[in-house]
């Protein structure tokens, strides 16, 4: 396995495509957050059953979203 | 000498115990029946409780039903608390299956590509990334095409017919139309696919500011179309006799 030290990393060419990740992940974090924000809308229109486990897989992905943001920032 | 100063309530009730207005309803039904084809299954019955609805033809528990006769628990915005849901209806499922099948290949993707020359040349923090953001982008792809075939429903009421349309995440249309608005339900049927799985279009044209409102693939549409057409009766009868709400 070889991995990166960041120090490494910014003596590097990848420097600018771990910018250009980072900056990526960003703006989907941006949608990740419209999608919790349109499910609840969505479910406020429609109110059925399932609505619960919908809202849940749209934090989940919220966070995992993040979770991946951060991980670009300290690669 | 006419009565000048009767109120109209006052003649409503009159009417609504007219023998002979009410005579005239059952003429009024039955050439609406002779125009438009009697109905094999009758009236339109409406269930007085939960156990009832349960034992209807078309209920359904699943709250991922595509056609729901009478749905528990369904609930939308600017419902009247009098208003009554009778169908609850989304794309019939094959319509789902090129996501589906995409969203399959999206999965096992990284496991092909990981063989490729490329990636050998960039390290494996990136490659880790590379993986990891393909499978949000996965996740996102797969739960928007269900978020958007879930939402899109079309509701029809004992008052109103709604059809509401979920294009994306930030795009959606709401369209309701009064049964009494109603002029014409065609029902279209077309390919082997449709034919076989019986699901197909039924385009409403109404008297309404949209002229025309189409529920688009769904499940049993001679069902829907017949359900229409009750309801279509019911609200003439209602009108005669002065009931409308």
């Amino acid at each position: 396995m070889n991995f990166l030290d960041p120090g490494q990393l910014r003596d590097s060419g990848f420097f600018i495509l771990k910018i250009a990740s980072v900056v990526l992940l960003a703006l989907y974090f941006v949608y990740a957050f419209i999608i919790v924000r349109q499910v609840n809308l969505m479910t406020q229109t429609i109110d059925v059953a399932f609505k619960k486990p919908l809202k849940v897989f749209a934090a989940l992905h919220l966070i995992y979203a993040l979770l991946v943001l951060l991980y670009a920032i300290i690669m | 000498m006419p009565d000048l100063f009767v109120s109209k309530e006052k003649v409503q009730k009159e009417k609504a115990h007219d023998p002979s207005v009410e005579k005239t309803n059952a003429e009024v039904r039955e050439e609406i029946h002779k125009r438009e084809g009697k109905l094999e299954s009758g009236e339109l019955k409406y269930p007085k409780d939960e156990q009832e609805k349960k034992s209807l033809p078309g209920h359904s528990n699943n709250p991922l039903a595509s056609y729901n006769y009478f749905p528990s628990k369904v609930d939308f915005i600017n419902k009247d608390p009098e208003e009554e849901v009778i169908l609850f209806l989304r794309k019939h499922p094959i319509t789902n299956l090129k996501w589906i099948v995409l969203s399959f290949g999206m999965i096992v993707f990284p496991a092909f590509a990981s063989v490729l020359p490329f990636f050998d040349s960039i390290p494996s923090n990136f490659s880790f990334l590379l993986v990891i953001s393909w499978y949000m982008v996965t996740f996102a792809y797969v739960f928007e095409n269900f978020l958007n075939w879930f939402f899109s429903v079309n509701i029809v009421t004992d008052e109103r017919i709604f059809d509401v349309d979920f294009y994306n995440l930030i795009y959606r249309k709401i369209t309701d139309a009064n049964i009494d608005q109603i002029q014409d339900v065609t029902v279209q049927i077309g390919g082997g696919l449709r034919t076989m799985l019986n699901y197909g279009d039924v385009i409403i044209q109404t008297a309404a500011e949209i002229p025309e409102i189409e529920f688009e693939a769904i499940p049993m549409p001679d069902r829907v179309a017949k359900v229409l057409r009750e309801l279509r009766i019911q609200e003439e009868v209602e009108r005669l006799e002065g009931r409308v709400r």
